[in-house]
């Protein structure tokens, strides 16, 4: 989810959180401390890079981004996610699937 | 916003907590002030006075312990485990509330002491108020005047309480 938020700029985490807020229609509702972490990982991993920048008054800011590898990681997953959930759809609207059509 | 003196408390009590090289520590507190200050100034701009502001931001972002133990982790730890602990952080504390029920409460700062909590050495005068935790029977938010904010956490008088039990 985390990557997904960075696909189309990127974003420091605050932008982050307020995005995952937006698209999850107000359920996020872990401590927003929490993304924090979890991007220096997805960074160790090598799916994202930050760079520092001065943000307002004398405040330092980090903004990330996802790397070429997180761009196809995340695509990867949103394939997988995609074909779940067409085969969730499917299966509930009483279709076999693969659907014929 | 003028002062942060709040977070600026939080922030100092996440560093001592962190286990990580200096720098990789100094850049984590650097992040999370920006995330803080934008908050609390996003807060003000709706409304909020100054401290509330600072409040909800430090609430928002979770117990300080708690987070500075989500860095410098190997293995990730489940979402809700984390979720659980950060939430219900502020509910912990006075879960131990109830065995005070019969004790007579003397002032705000005996029950602040009778949880377990000491004044932490750093220290901001303000008034601040409980909200949304439970409390021991027979005490009324009206009569505390102090706001847990993390398992480890509290604001009393305007100073920042933190756990000294084991």
């Amino acid at each position: 989810m985390l990557l997904a938020c960075l696909e189309d700029e990127p974003a420091h985490g605050y932008r982050i959180i307020e995005l995952l807020r937006e698209r999850s229609d107000g359920v996020f509702e872990l401590a927003e401390g929490t993304i924090y972490p979890a991007l220096r990982r997805l960074e160790g991993d090598g799916l994202v890079t930050s760079t520092w920048s001065s943000g307002p008054g004398d405040r330092r800011r980090r903004t990330y981004r996802l790397t070429t590898r997180g761009a196809a990681e995340l695509a990867a997953r949103q394939a997988e996610w995609k074909t779940f959930a067409t085969a969730v759809t499917t299966v509930l609207g009483g279709e076999t699937w693969p659907s014929t059509t | 916003m003028a002062e942060h003196d709040l977070i600026d408390d939080y922030l100092e009590l996440l560093s001592r907590r962190i286990r990580l090289a200096p720098n990789e520590r100094a850049d984590v507190v650097a992040e999370l002030r920006d995330h803080l200050l934008e908050t609390a100034e996003r807060l003000e701009a709706q409304g909020l006075d100054g401290r509330d502001a600072q409040l909800l931001a430090v609430g928002r972002l979770g117990d300080s312990d708690v987070l500075a133990g989500l860095y410098g982790r190997k293995r990730r730890v489940g979402r809700r485990a984390v979720a659980a602990a950060l939430a219900a952080a502020a509910l912990t504390v006075l879960g131990a509330g109830a065995v005070l029920a019969a004790a007579p409460l003397g002032n705000d700062h005996d029950l602040a002491r009778e949880l377990g909590f000491e004044p932490s050495d750093v220290q901001e005068p303000s008034r601040v108020e409980i909200r949304g935790v439970p409390l021991p029977q027979g005490v009324s938010a009206d009569d505390v005047q102090f706001r847990v904010i993390g398992e480890r956490m509290l604001i009393l008088d305007g100073e920042l309480w933190t756990v000294s039990r084991p």
